[in-house]
């Protein structure tokens, strides 16, 4: 057996009664001075599975009304209590009270938006006369081959622009909400925007107005989805190792 | 996750709990690192994320959004016709007629942990399971950049 860390919070932090993490595994602190890492045991040699993913989400999801929590990345694995506090804790014990402090009561929320591809198809058309020609100019059967070709690069590089110029002005309107944005990858075709929103807590119901009202007020193309809270996954990347490890 | 996109956004209220597909973007790829204790290697997902933004530019691409934009009708503006126009450009994606044929790529890494009510055997094929076997067993390595260099040979 081994301990899964989930993440790092202050010593005093408080574990919600009956907490469990992956594999079932009752949730327990490792303290050292005045930090602890949150740990529960976990068998290394069973599968990765939804549920381990969603455990460790969960864990670290379930501490956050209450506490400030560093989230470590998924996959950190120690072999017993002594180690986490020698080589976690301790060597981090300035660093990560620092970091502890400077996130004091923040949150995270997650801004994800999207295009509706069919409505981003059409509204393309109706703002660019160009693609109608182009479009105009297809028709059925291998001749068409090098039009139809030429058609589809024009749609795809139009719907390029479009999540750009979409993202630009979520962006926009989003840095406005919140004290600090981080925007994550977007892979995939229709996503535009992936946005990281640090909040204060007692902020946390004028921001979810805030995002209400700017969800009302997006072109239909546009889907959101509003996500959290969550510890500060996107802001603490990397600080502590240095270089992250898949990043 | 598509689902809850497609009964419309207009009312965010309050912010949901992170999904399955959330949580793979955010705990796998981002929080503190401590590298070594580094025991999990997603590789597969890694991989995944690099075919998409492959297949985005590619022939068969165009041509499917060429086939979507002949048969978009201009004159009704509304959602309609989206149906079918939609099931034309995700032809390749079973359940998903709703989005774009990429994210079917997205939806395939969500797959990789969805076995849990069925069969073990089937959330990952063989080679990828033996792969994963044998990475988690390994004992953590320091050197992060090899293993990434590993991966995309794989």
């Amino acid at each position: 057996m081994a301990l899964h860390v989930y993440g790092v919070v202050s010593a005093a932090t408080p574990l919600p009664g009956g907490l469990r993490g992956r594999q079932e595994a009752p949730v327990r602190l490792v303290v050292h001075s005045d930090l602890a890492a949150v740990v529960s045991e976990v068998d290394t040699d069973a599968r990765i599975r939804r549920d381990d993913l969603l455990g460790h989400a969960r864990v670290l999801e379930s501490l956050i009304d209450g506490a400030t929590v560093l989230p470590m990345r998924f996959g950190m694995i120690a072999e017993t209590d002594e180690e986490v506090a020698r080589n976690i804790l301790e060597p981090g014990q300035s660093g990560l009270t620092d970091l502890l402090h400077s996130f004091d009561g923040f949150v995270q929320l997650t801004v994800k938006a999207q295009h509706d591809q069919g409505q981003a198809l059409r509204d393309l058309l109706h703002e660019r006369p160009d693609l109608r020609v182009l479009r105009d100019q297809t028709g059925k059967g291998p001749a068409f081959y090098p039009a139809q070709l030429r058609l589809g690069e024009a749609i795809a590089a139009g719907l390029e622009a479009l999540v750009s110029s979409d993202a630009a002005m979520l962006h926009d309107q989003l840095s406005g909400i919140a004290d600090r944005m981080v925007l994550g990858d977007v892979a995939g075709q229709n996503q535009v925007l992936n946005a990281a929103l640090l909040v204060q807590r007692s902020a946390r119901t004028r921001t979810d107005e805030a995002i209400a009202r700017l969800s009302k007020t997006l072109p239909d193309r546009l889907r959101l989805r509003y996500i959290g809270p969550q510890p500060p996954y996107s802001f603490v990347a990397g600080e502590l190792a240095g270089e992250p490890v898949w990043a | 996750m598509t689902v809850t996109q497609r009964t419309q956004n207009r009312y965010l209220e309050r912010p949901a709990p992170s999904s399955l597909a959330d949580v793979i973007d955010t705990i796998l790829d981002k929080g503190l690192v401590i590298d070594i204790y580094v025991r999990v290697s997603l590789v597969g997902i890694e991989l995944l994320t690099i075919d998409a933004r492959i297949v985005i530019a590619s022939v068969d691409t165009y041509l499917r959004f060429a086939e979507a934009v002949n048969r978009l009708d201009l004159t009704e503006n509304g959602p309609e016709g989206l149906p079918e126009l939609m099931e034309d450009i995700t032809h390749g994606a079973a359940k998903q007629k709703t989005d774009g044929a990429l994210e079917a790529v997205k939806e395939k890494v969500t797959e990789v942990f969805s076995g849990d009510d069925e069969d073990e055997d089937q959330d990952y094929g063989d080679e990828e399971r033996s792969r994963r076997g044998r990475r988690q067993s390994e004992p953590a390595k320091k050197s992060a950049p090899n293993r990434r260099r590993e991966s995309s040979r794989e």
